[in-house]
């Protein structure tokens, strides 16, 4: 590399990780390794997450439709339609 | 790292050996946290990115092919995880040039005034860096900082080497202009305070 302005940007040091953080990541990564299946779950986490909500999904539905019907009947009460 | 370390460790990455995944990670954590680190322009952003480049290694380890070259590979990888980054975040590269903050770097300086003149220095070339743009600067970042050859910096960037040249051309014209505007606004001033 002979153009001075390139020889400049090597002199710039490099820059440190945080050393805590990257002993974390090695060693999930070393676990990963060992046992892909687990790497997969791992990095994944967040796609397991919506089943949990869309269990509620049902029931929510359901009382809303147990409200929306109640709401019926007290208006026809209410207004005494036969 | 030279050529038959590396595919013997790519071997023993293919087999799921954990000691040779030590040994790329030691090799390969600060250059890409670097380039991470000057590409984005925010530690936390490398932290993530950095990992998630790890995460993939170890998720592809057993189907990398027997003769992948590690640097350009993990480079790659660590580059588009950062355009995806910024395809997601819509970060607009120009808006924020003025928040470069310079971070405690762990290299030895002889002197005080060593230190301090190297510090600015270093100051002026970082903004100047920081202040061009991304397709300029990674170029820099991968041919002139981590120390990979143009054809495989090509390769990290998706285009042909003929291209990454002209990129590289232009990466220093912005890089000298970038230089340049930063002695005008601070050279004036440095000569009122000093004799």
């Amino acid at each position: 590399m002979t153009d001075p302005l390139f020889r400049m940007l090597t002199t710039l040091p490099s820059v440190e990780p945080d050393a805590a953080r990257s002993e974390r990541v090695r060693m999930r990564c070393r676990a990963a390794l060992a046992s892909p299946s687990t790497a997969l779950r791992a990095s994944r986490p967040a796609e397991r997450r919506p089943r949990s909500g869309s269990q509620v999904w049902p029931l929510v539905a359901m009382l809303g439709v147990a409200y929306f019907a109640e709401v019926m009947r007290q208006a026809v009460s209410l207004y005494a339609i036969q | 790292m030279d050529r038959d370390t590396e595919l013997e460790l790519i071997e023993r990455l293919r087999d799921g050996d954990a000691t040779a995944f030590d040994a790329v990670y030691e090799a390969f954590n600060r250059p890409l946290y670097t380039f991470l680190v000057r590409l984005s322009r925010h530690r936390d952003v490398a932290d993530d990115l950095l990992e998630e480049t790890w995460l993939r290694l170890v998720k592809h380890a057993r189907r990398l092919r027997p003769d992948t070259r590690l640097g350009p590979w993990l480079f790659t990888v660590a580059r588009n995880l950062y355009v995806s980054y910024l395809r997601s975040r819509l970060l607009e590269d120009s808006a924020m040039n003025g928040l470069l903050v310079l971070w405690p770097f762990s290299v030895e300086r002889s002197s005080p005034f060593d230190a301090a003149s190297a510090s600015e220095l270093e100051r002026r070339i970082e903004r100047a860096l920081a202040s061009i743009p991304v397709a300029s600067r990674e170029v820099l970042l991968l041919v002139c900082m981590a120390g990979l050859d143009p054809s495989d910096a090509a390769d990290v960037c998706g285009v042909t080497p003929e291209a990454l040249r002209q990129r590289l051309r232009r990466a220093r014209v912005a890089l000298a202009r970038a230089l340049d505007d930063e002695g005008r606004v601070l050279d004036p001033v440095l000569r009122e305070v000093t004799p």
